[in-house]
């Protein structure tokens, strides 16, 4: 009877041990577990601090970044490339431009609009459109080809993105013909516009 | 709870033993009544602990050898030799005296127990049956001999003799190891009377041990341990004998070095042996392994749960550390993350000292974006009619007749495979001033002109198709005879730019 309680009480006791040792197994486990965590945390937070003191170490140069983004974005607006497309504006640009020029021929053929890449990023948006225009021109010598884009450039209301230009002798004109064309141009452009945020139409 | 009963003759003390202090419980007389007594106490003592501390007259000691043998081997040849020596000895212990000598592998054993040990048997299974648990038991002689100075204890021999309130108790030692003892009741109104009697006691066992040709030629070291005022007259006593060179120490200064801090004033030496039994018990004891079951399954809990508290102790404090730090890294994590904020905060508000726009710098930032890498897939026509027309210049004999300027994938000469975006000019020309059946003239004009085009720009001819096929996969033809009418020669050359 005695002996029996003994031995009960000694496996309690081996049992009590075995419990005690089993929570300070799990309170080790968890205090490293918190140690990793906090590492992580330390780590994270670090590489937090690097990114937003190099940020401000680098104020001045986005500073001179935005002062030149936004020139070039002013010019944008100045030029009438951003928003919705002026076909009635490029219409007169152009008929205006072959005018000084005084080309002997000028044929042109606008396609439907076509949507480029957009590029979004929070919290902008920014969509490019592309109108191809084919544009025929009979020129009396090569340079009127280069006055005729460099004056539809700058008569702005699209970004004109020459995709290609080809240049041949005309056929020989009649002599009673006054004032011929001795080489034609075939071009073709894409006029795009951005469209900024909401302001699409 | 630490109990000693202190056994002598007469009666069994109960005394509790706690930091050095000793205080008196009971006193049972040595005889039925106090048995039962006995019994009842320890009913109300709980789960104490108690040691037995037995000063009685009769204690008996023979030494043996033994083979030297070691672990279990040895506590069977013992428990054979005690069985033999004491048969019925419920009480009983084996001494180590050491090896018996260089040359034979032997090795001495002091055997003792009680002659009377039946006289405490009843009083053991008091003990066992209740709850106390009995460390163990223990004579006097066993735990006194600490008590001699060192560099007495440690002469080849030595007598230890102490005055106890029932007697006298004296001990030879060998070699600092217990070899002989007796204890002798005696109780004297005057201390010249019992110093007296102890010297007499003293010499009859000196006597004895020169029988045995144990004493040495020299006079033998001899302790006296006993109260203060027994100085002189224990001095008085054994100055006469030249067997003896006594040193006497007064039981208050060596209990206080020994840590005894209190003890009841009818108390002699024997207090000594009392807190020590408690407080520093030696190995050896006259208990057997069953009357000490309980205490050992007791310590074994104790050391069990020791050592599990003491395990989940060291998980905690390690745990316990790994949480500061883990803290700490926290706090440190915070503090980082606050002075992000800080910079970005502070960033803003320099932001916000930045150029007015009409939409928000985002939107600026993709605008922009957008149309740098529009610019980056197209180009201009100008400057490479600008590159045709220099070389046009420098090759006065070659003249156009048609150009195809355009923006695409890039075609190198040999693969015809895709790479990147260029520009590329497809140049159809004619070499006017050499005759067409000088081939040698032609194809080195066509190569002149081919040389300009690609002098210092970054232009490459990539195709070329002259008005003669020189391959030879190819038909060449050639006549000496001008044809009327005939053209100049026309060829053709590609050149291309990869957009930057």
């Amino acid at each position: 009877m005695m002996r029996t309680l003994i031995d009960r009480r000694l496996m309690l006791t081996v049992i009590g041990a075995v419990l005690l040792c089993a929570a300070g197994a799990a309170l080790v486990a968890a205090s490293r577990h918190e140690l990793a965590d906090a590492n992580r945390q330390l780590l994270a937070a670090r590489a937090e601090r690097v990114q937003a003191h190099a940020r401000l170490a680098g104020i001045a140069q986005d500073e001179r970044e935005m002062t030149e983004r936004m020139d070039v974005y002013r010019k944008l607006v100045d030029l009438n490339i951003l928003g919705a497309e002026r076909r009635l504006e490029w219409t007169e640009s152009i008929g205006r431009v072959g005018k000084r020029r005084q080309l002997p021929e000028l044929r042109y053929e606008i396609s439907p609009r076509r949507s480029l890449q957009s590029l979004s990023g929070a919290p902008g948006h920014v969509e490019s459109f592309a109108s191809r225009m084919k544009l025929e021109l009979g020129l009396l010598h090569e340079g009127d080809l280069l006055g005729f884009l460099g004056d539809l450039r700058a008569s702005g209301n699209a970004y004109y993105a020459v995709n290609q230009c080809a240049i041949a002798r005309a056929a020989a004109p009649a002599p009673a013909a006054g004032l011929a064309p001795r080489l034609r141009a075939v071009c073709e452009i894409d006029l795009i516009t951005l469209q900024v945020g909401d302001s699409r139409s | 709870m630490r109990l000693v009963v202190y056994c002598t003759t007469a009666e069994r003390r109960v005394l509790r033993c706690s930091g050095g202090r000793l205080r008196p419980e009971a006193a049972f007389p040595a005889d039925e009544n106090g048995l039962a007594a006995f019994q009842n106490h320890l009913r109300n003592r709980g789960a104490a602990v108690a040691t037995l501390v037995i000063d009685v007259p009769g204690e008996e000691f023979h030494e043996e050898q033994i083979p030297l043998l070691r672990g279990r081997d040895r506590e069977a040849v013992v428990e054979r030799r005690l069985a033999q020596r004491f048969p019925d000895a419920r009480l009983a212990v084996a001494l180590s005296l050491g090896s018996a000598g260089a040359g034979r592998r032997k090795e001495r054993l002091l055997l003792a127990s009680y002659a009377d040990a039946r006289q405490f048997a009843p009083w053991l299974d008091v003990l066992c049956a209740s709850r106390v648990r009995l460390a163990g038991v223990y004579s006097s002689a066993l735990l006194l001999p600490a008590f001699a100075p060192p560099e007495l204890r440690s002469a080849p021999f030595c007598m230890v003799a102490s005055v106890h309130a029932q007697g006298l108790r004296v001990c030879f030692l060998e070699q600092g190891r217990l070899r002989f003892a007796r204890f002798e009741n005696a109780q004297a109104a005057a201390t010249d009377q019992y110093a007296a009697r102890a010297h007499a006691e003293i010499s009859r066992l000196a006597d004895y041990l020169a029988t045995l040709r144990a004493l040495p030629a020299q006079a033998l070291p001899l302790i006296v341990i006993g109260q203060a005022a027994q100085r002189a007259a224990f001095e008085r006593a054994l100055a006469c004998d030249a067997r003896f060179a006594l040193r006497f120490e007064a039981l208050d200064a060596i209990g206080r070095r020994h840590g005894v801090r209190e003890a009841p004033p009818e108390l002699g030496a024997e207090q000594l042996a009392l807190v020590r039994a408690v407080t520093r018990p030696p190995r050896e004891q006259f208990a057997r392994g069953n009357d000490r079951r309980g205490f050992l399954h007791w310590r074994l809990q104790r050391a069990l749960a020791g050592a599990g508290a003491l395990g989940f102790a060291a998980c905690a404090a390690y745990a316990g550390v790994q949480g500061l730090e883990a803290l700490e890294l926290r706090d440190a994590a915070t503090a980082l993350r606050l002075e992000a904020l800080e910079a970005r905060h502070r960033y803003e508000r320099m932001a916000a000292a930045f150029p007015a726009t009409q939409t928000s710098a985002e939107n600026v930032r993709l605008t922009v974006q957008e149309l740098r890498r529009i610019a980056a897939r197209t180009a201009l026509p100008e400057p490479a009619l600008a590159q045709v027309a220099g070389a046009l210049e420098q090759c006065p004999q070659v003249t156009l007749e048609a150009l195809r300027w355009s923006v695409g994938a890039l075609v190198t000469a040999d693969s015809a495979a895709s790479s990147g975006l260029a520009q590329t000019v497809e140049i159809t020309g004619r070499v006017m001033a050499a005759e067409r059946s000088d081939v040698r003239a032609v194809d080195a004009e066509i190569q002149r002109f081919s040389a300009a085009l690609q002098a210092g720009s970054g232009w490459q001819v990539v195709r070329a198709q002259p008005p003669f096929d020189m391959t030879v996969q190819g038909t060449l033809k050639g006549s000496s005879v001008a044809a009327a009418g005939s053209e100049a020669p026309r060829f053709v050359l590609v050149i291309a730019r990869p957009l930057p």
